[in-house]
């Protein structure tokens, strides 16, 4: 066992034969350790067999680009709206990472007809994919697919509301509706 | 004052080109994501990363930070002595940040921060030597990908003779000083710190044995923290699944 635990910098294996994964780097033709654990290698169909290096124990939790996210919406604006990652995948942060859902990443279609007020509200929660590591501030999210948008929202009421379809919500109280950008969440 | 006996011995007992002993102590320290104790002869320095987490709001210059904090009772002497010490690790704190900014992939550092202190418990000469290797230690420890692991090593040259890890008896002197952090696999030096007036022959003598050092320093290093791993496997239940480790 102590044979395949590395530290970082260790050279595993040339990256001409073998594709880097998780908890390694390439550098000068070689794929390198970053992280100190067990190296593990898996066959993959066809292509190159990957190497990853395997840590026990707690690991850093940063968003990833692709990565489902969910997140508090705090800020509303018509260009924007700010939110709090509060979970990545299914693990939650200890300090949330800020995140931005930009006007034109709300929905795949009809982009230039996305209201901001009619898609999100402050304290909404928000299924949402991380697009890109963004600016120094914050990550960009994009809720621009059917499963992805408001989750969970509380009306004007205060009740948590119902989703009624895509882009709508009822509150079981006064029965009002309200404008978000529903996700279809499948059970 | 004589600094190497005629037998070959320097004031503690050592030989020249001889480390004091290293103890390194991982992930001692609850309620961090990581943590490291390097103990260097009597030198003792405690490091812990918090991180990497969300970075608060408002513009930051660096998304690392490294502190070191040199304790009241780590040192014996007058207060202005104390205040020095305190200036120098403020000076040193920069060039390791720098340097941990280098050894950090930027995808991780893009929007989020980690913090990494240090405290100096016991100063013993090879004081910021000590207080690299634990920032590093414990930066593995935390699980943050790192480039390579680096080490640092403190020299002089006493009397013409090239010692390696000074203690705080001999790094008082007034005689050529040199201390590095050095990247093994780059074979390059991340940091370097002279003292004192010395010729170009002293710091190529002094940057040669310095980086020997550093070499075993790094065995010593992997060493610990490859140990501890195969402890952890050892303890803890058969490998997690695919599943529970992929996010």
């Amino acid at each position: 066992m102590s044979d395949q635990v590395v530290c970082p910098g260790d050279r595993l294996v040339s990256a001409a034969e073998y594709s880097a994964g998780h908890g390694t780097h390439v550098r000068d033709g070689y794929v390198c350790a970053s992280l100190v654990g067990v190296k593990q290698v898996t066959k993959t169909g066809g292509q190159k067999p990957l190497v990853e290096v395997i840590r026990r124990g707690s690991q850093p939790l940063v968003p990833k680009p692709g990565a489902a996210v969910t997140a508090k919406v705090t800020k509303v604006n018509p260009r924007l709206a700010s939110a709090e990652i509060l979970c990545i995948g299914t693990k939650p942060v200890d300090q949330p990472f800020n995140g931005i859902i930009r006007v034109q990443d709300v929905r795949a279609t009809e982009v230039d007809k996305v209201e901001m007020y009619s898609s999100f509200r402050p304290g909404d929660i928000v299924r949402a994919e991380v697009l890109s590591l963004g600016d120094s501030r914050s990550y960009y999210l994009s809720t621009a697919k059917n499963e992805l948008g408001v989750v969970y929202a509380k009306s004007v009421a205060g009740q948590p509301m119902v989703a009624i379809s895509w882009q709508e919500m009822q509150c079981p109280q006064t029965k009002a509706t309200e404008k978000r950008k529903v996700a279809k969440v499948t059970a | 004052m004589e600094f190497v006996s005629p037998e070959g011995l320097r004031l503690d007992g050592r030989r020249p080109k001889e480390l004091r002993k290293l103890r390194i102590k991982l992930g001692s320290l609850d309620g961090t994501d990581g943590s490291a104790f390097v103990q260097l002869g009597n030198t003792k320095v405690l490091a812990a990363v918090f991180g990497p987490r969300g970075a608060p709001t408002g513009a930051r210059s660096s998304a690392i930070s490294c502190v070191i904090a040199v304790s009241a009772i780590s040192v014996q002497g007058d207060r202005r002595s104390k205040e020095r010490l305190g200036r120098q690790a403020t000076e040193f704190s920069r060039a390791l940040t720098n340097a941990m900014e280098q050894l950090v992939p930027a995808d991780i550092l893009k929007n989020a921060c980690i913090d990494v202190h240090v405290q100096v418990l016991q100063a013993d000469g090879g004081l910021f030597a000590a207080c690299a290797n634990a920032a590093l230690l414990a930066l593995a420890n935390a699980g943050v990908p790192l480039r390579d692991i680096c080490a640092a090593c403190h020299t002089g040259l006493l009397e013409s003779t090239a010692l390696v890890d000074l203690s705080a008896q001999e790094s008082m002197q007034q005689a050529p000083q040199a201390a590095i952090l050095y990247e093994c696999r780059t074979q390059s030096i991340a940091i370097m710190q002279t003292d004192n007036k010395m010729s170009t022959t002293a710091l190529e003598e002094l940057l040669e044995l310095a980086t020997e050092g550093c070499i075993a320093l790094v065995t010593a290093m992997r060493q610990a923290l490859i140990s501890s791993t195969v402890q952890q496997l050892s303890t803890s239940a058969p490998h997690a699944s695919a599943a529970q480790r992929r996010d």
